[in-house]
């Protein structure tokens, strides 16, 4: 049974499909055009999802229409096999330009990816002797397998089209993926993403360059239809307008890149028609090009996209049935050290934010970490969750020493965000299926070709467990980010019980929570403790505290300044005078 | 041999001068807004075209820009029209005399044929108010956006400034006169007296730009602003206006070097764009916030730039732009340590 949103996507595909048998044929070029720029666009569209850009995404498509019709053209090997070759070859120079470029943070990327895309096509032109410079070569064989040359266009078209609405299709499974949760981290989530597994850098390198490869795609098809090949079609201001093809589409689905492209490209022909009327000529359309791109990003920076989907039947949820991922049993074998800090100091500049902070957590603990503001409690936090390095001491987790960032969950430690760390799009259920991330390892290929479907249900079954089981069960597929605060923090603790964690790190949680929700929560936290889940808790409210934990580390001044049961540490007049000063004159 | 080194090093600081005043506009936009503004360049073009039509007589293009700029200002702040008339129409009246200022002020330039000088300053009053303009249309709206909405968004400009150009001036060149004509051989190397110009008129923008910013009121909020937005609105400055003061006098500086770039290779509409990414490769150098090292790049790039040019010139922008890997690579090794 299909769902009418898969009809209704098929039909459209159909009628796509077809329109190069319909059109007359010097529309079919425009149209085969529309599917090639289409093909890039969608590509951008996952950049922009990954909270990524670029401006020289010309350059990759030259970089494949170069690579196979020069090799094409000189060897007489089938196009089809050059095609692989070149497309091959800029996936190689894209993941060598993105393991360069994307450690760079923030306003450097742009810069990155314009510098290269100019560099690249300044090439296709200097290197007269191969490419033929500005005036290009011509000759280009058509695509051909086994010497069987594709040479009508409007079959040509139609493969465009197919190989487009494969793009959109793998893409748009690849967004209900383990990877596509991921990449929704990508755009400010970094903490976030650290904490549940990802690694950002090899993820963003893999979205760069699948996103080069559709470009280095189009690029070939686009050559072995033109049978003709020059630097002009691969300048920035391609780029560009590929650019505003994403954007106009919007980066909320793979469609919209599709969308994009033919609102686009039917923008610059009706210009072109209005400006020769006008008498006027040149490249004019970009005057309106740039208003168009800049009026999208003030009034609707999510594109056209969320205005077509308003009148699409729903997408099928996928399936979450069945048993979820298997659950460690915990020893209660308590006593056993499961992480030790040894004289942690850290300093900032000229302020010793900690200084020679011993502690443990013992299996099956319950400890509480307070202190007033300042103390350094979140920085101590921070170091825990390997978010941050200490300047002197260490830190070790199961005997051994701390992993770096994305590691800490895989040896089964999870937390939670003093501010909440939810992708707001993203339904409930999709973000606490984030914390499967580290137990699950579909990676980009097999979310693409839906080769998940196992592992996804199985991710997604824990996620629907753990949300009924902190009493959420019925808010699985709202948008997260719709849920008040209070719920979303308890989302953020299935989340983090998702990813099977033996330690669980809590950072505030009933900050901002009403009191009913408070009771859930403390209900949580017995339940989990009853599981023998070892519990840090970082937390303001003292009542809460004082009732659940078993054991309360007190900081004051980045120093440990009482250790012990709640009912010694409320006793503890060094306690009393961190809180309500007065002491604190007398001992200074 | 040391002859064509002595013409590349004088070749290379010149192209270097005109760089650094992009890179000054460059991290003056970018520390005050955060934008990382690839449309920079545009405003190079648009005060060497604004010359270029003042030296030959003739009405500028620009003036029509800065006055459309004006109307759609005022249109778009209609709203605030229906809650106090009287701001309203203190608020419209002086969009209303600042166009028949420039209207005046070029009529008049355009009477008296004023020399070069004079007119590069008609020309600058023309240009840097649309600096301002651009501002107000497309960052004022959205103060909070991330980065690369910023970029993205000046790429738009950059098309429709550029494209503007086009409609304008059309696709020719125009020959543009330089302040002193000739030039003055040192030693065996011939050097314009425009390289003069330049060397003069850069170094009196960085130290205008640096008194401006230390010692008036209104610079301290500019890099009050440039520090902590947040910050700096709590203490009352208002940054939406520091911010549209930090692109007029970005558009300023970016004019004046398109002014003293034309006579040396004519003026046309596309030729900004380039013009300011090599601002940006050199300013990269110094992350877009740090000036001084901005300045070391931008030297670096002219010099390869001219180096290139007689070594390999079709290879030229292809080295240039390759520039910018190893000063990210070693920006980011320098950041780590920072971060550490």
């Amino acid at each position: 049974m299909m769902s009418a949103r898969a009809t209704l996507a098929l039909i459209v595909s159909v009628a796509l499909l077809a329109v190069p048998w319909v059109l007359p044929s010097f529309y079919v070029g425009i149209f085969a055009y529309a599917g090639i720029y289409a093909l890039v666009a969608v590509g951008l569209v996952l950049l922009l999802q990954a909270g990524q850009i670029s401006l020289g995404q010309g350059a990759f498509m030259g970089l494949g229409a170069y690579g196979s019709a020069l090799v094409a053209r000189a060897y007489g090997v089938d196009t089809l096999v050059t095609l692989v070759l070149s497309v091959s070859a800029t996936a190689l120079v894209a993941a060598l330009i993105g393991f360069i470029t994307l450690r760079l943070r923030g306003h450097y990327l742009p810069l990155a990816t314009l510098a290269y895309g100019i560099a690249l096509a300044s090439v296709f032109t200097a290197w007269h002797e191969v490419t033929g410079g500005a005036s290009g070569l011509d000759k280009i064989p058509p695509l051909s397998l086994f010497g069987f040359a594709l040479t009508d266009d409007r079959l040509y078209t139609q493969l465009i089209w197919a190989i487009t609405l494969l793009a959109v299709l793998g893409l748009s499974r690849l967004r209900t993926s383990r990877t596509g949760r991921a990449i929704a981290t990508l755009e400010g989530h970094d903490g976030l993403a650290q904490a549940f597994g990802i690694d950002t850098t090899v993820l963003r390198v893999k979205v760069f360059v699948f996103s080069a490869v559709l470009a280095a795609l189009a690029g070939a098809l686009y050559v072995h239809l033109l049978r003709f090949v020059s630097p002009s079609p691969f300048s920035l201001l391609t780029s560009f307008k590929l650019l505003i093809m994403a954007v106009v589409g919007g980066p909320m689905s793979a469609a919209g890149g599709v969308i994009g492209a033919l609102t686009l490209e039917s923008a610059q022909w009706t210009l072109q028609d209005i400006l020769a009327r006008w008498g006027l000529s040149g490249n004019l359309e970009v005057i309106v090009f740039g208003v168009i791109l800049v009026v999208m990003l003030l009034k609707w920076p999510q594109g056209l996209w969320p205005a077509v989907e308003r009148f699409l039947p729903k997408p099928t949820l996928r399936s979450r049935a069945g048993e979820g991922l298997a659950r460690t049993v915990l020893t209660e074998n308590r006593g056993e050290v499961l992480l030790r800090l040894e004289s942690i100091g850290i300093r900032f500049g000229g302020l010793q934010a900690l200084e020679g902070i011993d502690m443990e957590l013992r299996r099956g603990e319950f400890v509480g970490l307070i202190g007033p503001n300042g103390a350094g409690k979140t920085t101590l936090f921070s170091i825990i969750s390997g978010l941050q390095r200490q300047t002197t001491g260490r830190v070790t987790l199961f005997g051994e020493p701390l992993p770096t960032g994305h590691d800490i969950v895989r040896r089964g430690m999870a937390r939670t965000f003093q501010h909440v760390q939810l992708i707001p799009e993203m339904s409930v259920i999709e973000n606490v299926a984030l914390g499967a991330y580290c137990r699950t390892d579909a990676g980009f290929l097999r979310g693409l070709f839906a080769l998940d479907e196992h592992e996804n249900r199985q991710a997604l079954a824990s996620a629907r467990a753990a949300l009924e089981r902190v009493g959420l069960g019925a808010e699985a597929d709202l948008a997260a980010g719709s849920l008040p605060l209070g719920k979303q923090r308890i989302v953020e603790i299935a989340r983090a019980l998702v990813a099977d964690p033996q330690i669980l790190l809590l950072d505030e949680p009933a900050a901002g929570l009403r009191f009913s929700e408070k009771l859930t929560l403390v209900k949580i936290l017995r339940q989990l403790q009853a599981e023998n889940v070892t519990i840090l808790l970082v937390e303001h409210d003292m009542e809460l505290v004082m009732g659940c934990v078993e054991r309360l580390v007190v900081l004051d001044r980045g120093r440990i300044i009482a250790q012990g049961s709640p009912k010694d540490v409320q006793a503890n007049p060094a306690v009393i005078s961190a809180y309500l000063g007065g002491g604190r004159d007398k001992a200074a | 041999m040391s002859d064509t080194i002595l013409f590349l090093l004088v070749d290379g600081l010149t192209n270097g001068l005109v760089y650094a005043l992009l890179a000054l506009s460059l991290v003056l936009v970018f520390t005050v807004t955060r934008v990382v503004n690839i449309a920079q360049g545009e405003y190079v073009m648009l005060g060497a075209l604004t010359l270029a039509d003042l030296l030959q007589g003739r009405m500028p293009g620009t003036l029509y820009l800065l006055i459309g700029g004006l109307a759609l200002c005022a249109i778009l702040d209609v709203g605030r029209w229906r809650r106090d008339w009287r701001q309203a129409s203190l608020y419209t009246g002086g969009l209303i005399v600042a166009g028949i200022v420039a209207l005046a002020l070029t009529r008049g330039a355009l009477a008296l044929h004023l020399p070069v000088i004079g007119m590069m300053v008609v020309a600058l009053i023309l240009v840097a108010p649309l600096g301002a303009l651009i501002y107000r249309f497309t960052v004022h709206p959205i103060p909070n956006a991330t980065t690369i909405v910023f970029v993205i968004i000046s790429v738009g400009v950059s098309m429709s400034v550029q494209g503007l150009g086009l409609l304008i001036w059309g696709a020719n060149p125009y020959p543009v006169d330089p302040i002193a004509a000739g030039g003055l051989m040192m030693g065996p190397v011939f050097i314009p007296y425009q390289s003069f110009a330049i060397l003069v008129t850069a170094l009196l923008a960085m130290g205008g730009l640096y008194l401006f910013s230390e010692f008036t009121l209104v610079g301290k909020a500019l890099q009050a602003s440039a520090m902590n937005r947040l910050g700096a609105q709590f203490c009352g400055i208002p940054v939406n206006a520091t911010g549209a003061l930090a692109f007029l006098l970005a558009a300023a500086f970016s004019a004046i070097s398109g002014m003293l770039l034309a006579p040396l290779i004519t003026a046309n509409y596309e030729m900004g764009f380039m013009v300011g990414l090599k601002g940006f490769v050199g300013g990269a150098m110094g992350g877009l916030i740090d000036y001084p090292l901005s300045l070391v790049g931008v030297m670096i790039v002219g010099g390869l730039e001219s180096t290139s040019a007689y070594v390999a010139s079709a290879y030229r922008d292809v080295l240039v732009f390759s520039l910018l890997i190893p000063i990210l690579l070693w920006r980011n090794t320098r950041s780590r340590v920072e971060a550490r």
